[in-house]
């Protein structure tokens, strides 16, 4: 039969949207179908399979991401390679990361029962007014979550055909969400730096020199997204505030490191070196 | 009662009997004699000698010597001498201590880049300039000392850090300009290396401006995080736009599709009717 247009494909994928939300559609059902598409050896089938469940969790009722959550194993792709076809070999390396990251996705719903790129953001939000113990224990659920996205690593170069696009820009959607609950979260873990407890201010410290390395890879992911082609209003400008973040945070660290006691106030050259790391 | 009064009398009468067998008029009065005298002449002797010998706040015990005005006078300027010596001591130990608290004070770790930019992109909206400004100051740090020793001791919040030989550079340096414009008056130096004193009562005034400048460099990092989750809620509301936007013109195709079905089926029942109404007709 004749491939579906890519029109075709968005309808369909529409449709599906659609009847999640529909109380007499079975959604087990609907999920088991995608998975024994991701079985398919055409690597076609199984990044499309692969991106309609990433639609549906992103796009469709919360029914169905709850389900995928409830499962015990997921997608088992770790191994997945496809020798036939010409560009098997570099979208398999995609397919595999690509379901690492649905996987991480769903264990993430899992654990904390709330879709991190659904949640309520603001100063009302979820993450700014979460309490110091949940914060900590929060924070690096998201934290995995956003380097399972930010391994897939896609050049712009590897991104030549509308499969592999049609993932990226999803992928893209979700990473500004999610960065988005992390950087809120982490404000919040600021704002509360100094009324935590000492073993709580190791762990927040911990979690906060993290969230600076995540931030530069970040900024990577979005200048891709660039210069694939990706509208540049829908791209937050984290470039230059970023070099700001970086070169304040080892005096924020400085005092954090004060307080916990780890650092002498009075080393000069040791101070010296630590703001070298992070410049 | 009487006789006690009487015994007392008398018993003051004897030891004054004392002091008078002792006192010889015509010799000057012997310092380890004045333990023993009590009379009203040799006490405002006393109070003599004592004025020209030393003043009030500082008083040396020299009882086996002889005071003589030559030497009270040799000792007013040796005296003298010490007290500027010691003020000059003060001053210089104020100044040490300054230069210690300035090159290792938390806020002299501070770099000026950050400072600068966060006053500048906490005013304005725009972040091009404060991205290339710290890149700038970076080298500078090592490079060029000079700028951080102009920092006076007041200003020291905002001198670069640089490496141990810079700072002791800039410590002479930062010396030297107190010397000259900033000097502490000798007058007011006592007071000010009492005040600073390791010796002294802590003082909370200094110690609550350096935790405030503490608090102010987290906040702006704070400030400069609200940034980024500002961006970052615009983007997702102008995707969230776009979104609801290509919904929307599935829906209208949606419903275009039905529309044109329903207007299919309605042309066809027209039809039907049509052969019917004729079958019937004729």
């Amino acid at each position: 039969s004749q491939a579906p247009t890519l029109l075709q494909e968005a309808f369909q994928t529409r449709y599906l949207i659609q009847c999640t939300n529909e109380m007499n559609v079975n959604i087990p059902q609907l999920a088991d179908t995608l998975f024994e598409r991701t079985a398919n050896s055409s690597w076609v089938v199984v990044f499309k399979a692969l991106i309609t469940t990433h639609h549906l969790m992103m796009y469709g009722n919360e029914r169905f991401i709850q389900y995928l959550a409830s499962r015990n194993t997921l997608f088992n792709l770790n191994n997945y390679l496809d020798k036939s076809a010409m560009q098997g070999y570099d979208m398999s390396t995609f397919i595999r990361r690509y379901s690492r990251y649905l996987n991480e996705k769903a264990l993430s719903y899992r654990l904390v029962a709330v879709d991190f790129t659904k949640m309520k953001r603001g100063i009302d939000g979820v993450m700014r007014t979460m309490n110091a113990e949940k914060l900590l224990k929060t924070l690096p659920i998201i934290q995995n979550q956003l380097d399972a996205l930010l391994d897939f690593d896609a050049n712009p170069n590897e991104l030549t055909n509308g499969v592999i696009n049609a993932a990226f820009m999803l992928l893209f959607k979700d990473s500004i969400r999610l960065f988005a609950a992390y950087n809120e979260g982490i404000i919040n873990l600021l704002e509360r730096y100094f009324d935590m407890k000492k073993n709580q201010c190791k762990e927040g410290l911990d979690i906060y020199k993290k969230f600076l390395a995540r931030m530069t890879k970040l900024s990577e992911f979005l200048k891709v997204a660039e210069q694939v082609g990706i509208d540049q209003g829908d791209i937050p400008d984290l470039t230059q505030v970023s070099v700001h973040i970086i070169l304040i945070n080892p005096i924020i660290l400085f005092f954090a490191f004060l307080k916990i006691g780890v650092y002498p106030s009075n080393h000069s050259s040791q101070i010296y070196s630590l703001l070298c790391i992070y410049i | 009662m009487v006789s006690v009064l009487q015994n007392v009398k008398a018993t003051m009468a004897w030891r004054k009997h004392q002091l008078l067998a002792d006192f010889d008029e015509n010799e000057s009065p012997i310092p380890n004699e004045f333990k023993r005298r009590a009379s009203p002449s040799s006490l405002s002797a006393i109070r003599m000698s004592l004025r020209k010998r030393a003043p009030l706040k500082q008083v040396e015990l020299n009882f086996p010597k002889t005071p003589t005005w030559e030497s009270l006078e040799a000792r007013q300027k040796c005296q003298t001498l010490q007290s500027i010596k010691r003020t000059a001591k003060n001053a210089f130990g104020t100044v040490s201590q300054k230069i210690q608290k300035s090159c290792q004070s938390p806020e002299d770790l501070m770099v000026t880049f950050p400072a600068e930019s966060i006053s500048r992109s906490c005013a304005t909206s725009s972040t091009k300039k404060t991205s290339t400004t710290p890149r700038t100051a970076c080298p500078k740090k090592s490079i060029t000392p000079a700028a951080s020793s102009k920092s006076t001791p007041r200003s020291s919040k905002r001198a670069l850090l640089g490496p141990p030989r810079v700072s002791e550079h800039k410590k002479w340096r930062g010396f030297s300009s107190w010397l000259g414009k900033d000097a502490v008056p000798l007058r007011r130096s006592r007071r000010a290396a009492a005040l600073k004193s390791p010796y002294s009562s802590p003082v909370p005034a200094s110690r609550k401006i350096e935790l405030d400048c503490e608090l102010e460099l987290v906040s702006s990092g704070i400030c400069q995080l609200k940034r980024i989750s500002q961006a970052f809620d615009d983007a997702i509301v102008q995707e969230e736009r776009q979104h609801a936007i290509s919904n929307y013109y599935y829906l209208m195709a949606q419903n275009l599709q039905s529309a044109r079905r329903s207007q299919k089926l309605f042309q066809a029942i027209r039809r039907r009717t049509k052969k019917l109404h004729q079958a019937l007709g004729t």
